[in-house]
């Protein structure tokens, strides 16, 4: 067996690229605010962010359908990006979750505090099995939100939505609940990875769904595997990784933290890629699908 | 296949900017309303607007160049200044500036003017005019009704007294209450604690789909918005 690679210096290139749309995002916001308050920002287009949020596009479908109209708020740019999104959580899953979506990622860099002032507790506040069920609530909320919205034609998650909140919450525009909710998931933040992602957000839930037919899976080798858990222990979403070998969990954010150029020290054993791992016939490592 | 982290960036991007792009080129893109108002759909002005759908977020300047009227004549029309920014200035902030006067005179008041203006199909009904466009009116359509003269001579205002407020101000309200517009959809009626019989009442008919606006049902159904807005008003009225 190869020796574990020496860690890398620096920031890993998926938080440069959660930088970049979570800015891109805030000057967008900050520049609809601005527009709306009669202050001319040259170059900065006067975009509102359910403009730019695939999940819109999502909501809006069955408007679009039944009446040939966008729920309100909610133009065509939603749906070209709902699209987008779908088309590359095809090839290679979730990746909006784990790489553009700023709310994941400020829940992500809160979390780092909180893992110093945890250590070891912090992502294991739950009892397995109490967090193995509330996992699946995203999906009542999915549900939720796509069913209040066909029927009212107006875009009521944004009551709620700590995303709108995050980026608008000095504009007295957002809703008192979608600040306390805003709050609730920024402080568990601190006490466990992702909160919000794991438990309740809408568009997570159905993006999650393309883990069990996206082209790129991750995919774990038995063969050269130590078991030593370090991808487990990586996996922000708590994804047994170590005891499956073709990872189809509808939690996984295709963040890449337990693969081969991670946490995983063995080369080529945790990897994303199309060709399917053969689960070995009898193999204490082998698991349940996730 | 493999999919190395470093090339998941490059996908990403190539995604998302090259589909953008691509809806850009195709005219698929779209980050704002489409400020385009239905066609008529029969009769012998089929396929050209309908002005009974500008909506109130609809600014003079959309108004002018949908329907071809130049904008000073909708600003002298409406006793607005000549310096007015037409590309800021929304038909419903007509309201705010009217809102002294007994009659009402708003968005409404624009479809009614651009309808007889440019001699197209109208329902009339209870909104008011100025002085000024009613005389514009009958300058550029010698064609008018019997009945049109007669509504045009019942519903003119002098608001030549008016004295508007420096800036464009939109209505505000107390709230929690609803205020009926283009975006109202029935269910935002029931929320509001009307009753499915009471809006069927003022329709006349049953109540379609509850994603629904208001405003598109009045239009596919050929009844005066303003008509149905101020009846359901006055429902909701404590």
């Amino acid at each position: 067996m190869k020796p574990a690679k020496s860690l890398k210096k620096g920031w890993p290139i998926r938080t440069w690229v959660q930088l970049v749309f979570f800015a891109w995002i805030a000057v967008l916001a900050v520049g609809k605010g601005l527009a709306e308050a009669g202050v001319d920002i040259p170059f900065l287009p006067e975009v509102s962010l359910h403009a730019v949020c695939p999940f819109g596009g999502v909501v809006t479908l069955y408007n679009l359908a039944t009446l040939g109209r966008y729920v309100q708020k909610i133009h065509a740019s939603a749906v070209v990006l709902m699209a987008l999104v779908f088309g590359l959580a095809v090839l290679l899953g979730p990746v909006f979750c784990g790489w553009v979506c700023p709310l994941g990622s400020i829940q992500e860099w809160i979390g780092k505090i909180g893992r110093k002032l945890l250590g070891k507790r912090y992502n294991r506040v739950l009892l397995p099995r109490t967090d193995r069920v509330l996992r699946y609530a995203r999906y009542l909320v999915l549900v939720w939100v796509v069913y209040v919205t066909a029927r009212s034609g107006s875009l009521i998650f944004s009551d709620f939505d700590p995303y709108y909140a995050l980026f608008h919450f000095w504009t007295g525009e957002v809703a008192p609940t979608a600040l306390v909710i805003l709050g609730l998931t920024l402080a568990g933040s601190l006490l466990t990875e992702r909160p919000w992602c794991k438990y309740a957000c809408p568009y997570g839930a159905l993006l999650g769904l393309f883990n069990k037919i996206r082209l790129f899976k991750v995919r774990r080798r038995p063969a050269s595997c130590i078991n030593c858990k370090l991808c487990d222990r990586a996996c922000p979403m708590n994804i047994s990784v170590s005891t499956d070998t073709n990872i189809t969990d509808h939690q996984c954010i295709s963040c890449y933290a337990c693969t081969s150029e991670n946490a995983c020290p063995v080369p080529d054993t945790v990897v994303v890629e199309t060709r399917a791992v053969k689960r070995p016939a009898e193999s204490g490592q082998t698991g349940g699908s996730l | 296949m493999r999919q190395r982290q470093k090339f998941v960036p490059i996908v990403i991007f190539a995604v998302l900017l090259g589909g953008i792009g691509l809806a850009k080129l195709t005219g698929v893109w779209a980050t704002t309303t489409n400020r385009n108002p239905a066609r008529y759909n029969s009769g012998s002005f089929a396929g050209q607007y309908n002005p009974a759908d500008i909506r109130g977020s609809y600014t003079f300047a959309d108004v002018a160049r949908l329907f071809g009227i130049d904008e000073q004549v909708l600003l002298s029309a409406f006793a607005l200044p000549a310096d007015t920014d037409t590309s800021q200035y929304r038909t419903r902030d007509l309201e705010a500036r009217y809102a002294n006067l007994d009659q009402e005179i708003g968005n409404e008041s624009v479809q009614v003017f651009v309808a007889l203006y440019k001699q197209l199909p109208v329902v009339l009904d209870d909104t008011a005019l100025p002085e000024q466009a009613v005389d514009l009116i009958r300058g550029a359509n010698p064609d008018l009704t019997q009945e049109q003269r007669g509504w045009l001579q019942a519903h003119e205002v002098d608001v030549s007294s008016v004295s508007p407020p420096a800036e464009t101000v939109s209505s505000t309200h107390a709230a929690g209450e609803i205020q009926i517009n283009g975006k109202t959809t029935f269910q935002n009626l029931l929320d509001a604690g009307l009753s499915r019989q009471q809006i069927e009442s003022v329709l006349g008919q049953a109540m379609p789909a509850t994603n629904q606006t208001v405003k598109d049902f009045c239009l596919a159904e050929n009844l005066p918005f303003s008509d149905v807005k101020n009846a359901l008003m006055v429902l909701l009225s404590p």
